[in-house]
């Protein structure tokens, strides 16, 4: 089993670790110009504006992506090739994942995709993962 | 403000660059600090300044330690943290000080080992927490620029290997680098193992431990401390974002922060590329180079794989860069890496880079980067005779 991190998660990011465990994906949103925001913060970086929790669609699209094939990480190591990406989210931030469920080297920049915890990784903190839609 | 004749490097020093030196981090620091002021022709207590560099392999930081166990006393002792792009910013900084006064004579000195054999514990609040957990390393955050320009340009894998070719030529010139005895075709790169894809290992930089320290000195003094001084005429430092995630690269065309960067250094010194004559470009990885090139303006966005393919990026070619191998070459040691980029752009300035003098050299242009294109200092250097 692999911690997501050295340390406890931080205060500002509870909701969307407290989110993963229930397999919601559940980000910040701010309440003046109504942005979602990713990765939890303590105020909007646009604007300043008060943040709240709110669930997402877990729909994506793929950035970039890029095939890995060595990795030292120990939660990965045994599951090369595997790719990762950056995804930008229906409701518009952007986060780091892997993109499951498809041949690595069919994955392109714009392939839609959509949230996934069910995935073969021991990781003892679920982690948002994504895979194609309509597979 | 302009930097114009404010600020010059007099002097410079380097220790070895080795897989394992058996040194630590302060004695090669020490090394290359006594070189740097000797080189310079000054004394110990000339040097009213010190500026170090963030580690990588260490937690501590190293200003206050380094300055009491090399002996100097100082008016400034400060040490800068933008990661890869330190080694540029603390040269800005340095400059900067000795415009408003701080000190007369810094010691810039980036120390650092390999992070293969030695590495800081420091938390990295964000990265550790959001993108580690997927196993996010430099090479991935890298691949994935890479892989993005390939798609929306078309650059190609032999475009890119021909940085890392072209490089290892100019370190075959120089006894310091790293690999330096090896020579190294596109083939050569292509047969090597793919790490994260496009990425072949000879497209990635390898760690190693040393050091390199600079003297930056009153530029109304630089022309009696020493008949070759260079100049920093422009510097200019952006930084965009720190996590890979929340970069704008892959929503705008693949354009990183030294595009603003390079513009405030330009500016500043008053050049534009068609002034340029030697380059030392941050190269932890070849696409890093294609991208530099392409957002210091010397193509258009796009261009740079075509641009690196037409020209020569040797020293005898007709667009040097990295002449002494790069980091690609020469070896990264760790936060200070990029020293090893300008170090050697100020050789060329000096007319001291030997059987890789590239002639007529008059303006230098080198580029620092940190984390994922994220935090980017550019500097112009000018030949002060």
């Amino acid at each position: 089993m692999v911690k997501k991190a050295g340390y406890e998660p931080r205060v500002e990011a509870r909701e969307y670790w407290e989110g993963l465990k229930e397999s919601k994906l559940r980000i910040q949103q701010c309440q003046s110009c109504e942005r979602y925001v990713f990765y939890p913060r303590e105020f909007c970086p646009h604007d300043f504006g008060k943040l709240e929790y709110t669930e997402v669609s877990g729909r994506a699209k793929v950035l970039a992506h890029t095939i890995v094939e060595k990795t030292a990480h120990p939660a990965y190591a045994a599951h090369t090739p595997f790719v990762m990406a950056v995804v930008q989210l229906e409701e518009g931030p952007t986060m780091m994942t892997h993109i499951l469920d498809i041949a690595p080297e069919e994955v392109r920049t714009n392939l839609e995709v959509e949230i996934t915890f069910n995935h073969s990784y021991d990781l003892e903190d679920p982690l948002p993962m994504f895979r194609p839609v309509n597979r | 403000m302009s930097l114009r004749g404010k600020a010059a490097i007099t002097g410079y020093g380097e220790t070895a660059f080795e897989k394992n030196s058996g040194k630590n981090i302060f004695q090669l620091a020490a090394e290359a600090s006594v070189h740097a002021i000797k080189d310079a022709n000054l004394e110990k207590s000339d040097i009213d300044g010190i500026i170090t560099l963030g580690p990588l392999s260490i937690d501590a930081r190293l200003n206050l330690p380094f300055a009491e166990f090399l002996g100097i006393k100082a008016t400034l002792v400060d040490e800068v943290s933008v990661l890869g792009a330190s080694a540029g910013y603390a040269l800005k900084k340095a400059a900067e000080a000795i415009a408003v006064g701080a000190a007369k004579n810094v010691l810039v000195v980036g120390s650092d080992i390999n992070i293969l054999k030695e590495r800081s514990n420091e938390i990295r609040p964000f990265l550790q927490d959001y993108e580690t957990p997927y196993a996010l390393t430099p090479n991935n955050a890298y691949a994935m620029a890479a892989n993005l320009h390939s798609e929306l340009y078309g650059t190609t894998f032999e475009q890119r290997a021909k940085v890392a070719v072209d490089q290892r030529y100019n370190a075959n010139h120089y006894d310091g680098a790293l690999f330096g005895k090896k020579t190294m075709s596109i083939e050569d790169v292509r047969n090597s193992p793919i790490i994260s894809s496009p990425f072949h290992l000879f497209e990635i930089v390898s760690p190693c431990d040393g050091a390199i320290a600079f003297i930056v000195s009153l530029g109304e003094d630089a022309r009696k401390i020493t008949n070759t001084p260079v100049f920093i005429d422009g510097a200019g430092f952006y930084n965009g974002h720190l996590t890979i995630s929340q970069s704008e690269i892959f929503t705008n065309g693949v354009t990183t922060p030294i595009k603003k960067a390079a513009e405030i250094a330009f500016e500043m010194a008053g050049i534009t590329t068609d002034n340029v004559d030697v380059l030392g470009l941050y190269d932890c990885y070849t696409i890093a180079v294609i991208l530099t090139i392409e957002d210091m303006g010397f193509c258009r966005k796009g261009e740079g794989g075509r641009f690196v393919q037409e020209h020569d990026l040797t020293f005898k070619g007709d667009f040097p860069v990295n002449t002494s191998g790069g980091q690609l070459s020469v070896g990264q040691p760790g936060d200070a890496g990029a020293m090893v980029n300008i170090v050697e752009v100020v050789k060329q300035l000096m007319g001291r880079a030997e059987g890789r003098q590239v002639k007529n050299c008059e303006i230098g242009v080198t580029n620092s980067n940190g984390g994922y294109f994220s935090t980017e200092c550019t500097l112009v250097l000018r030949r002060g005779n």
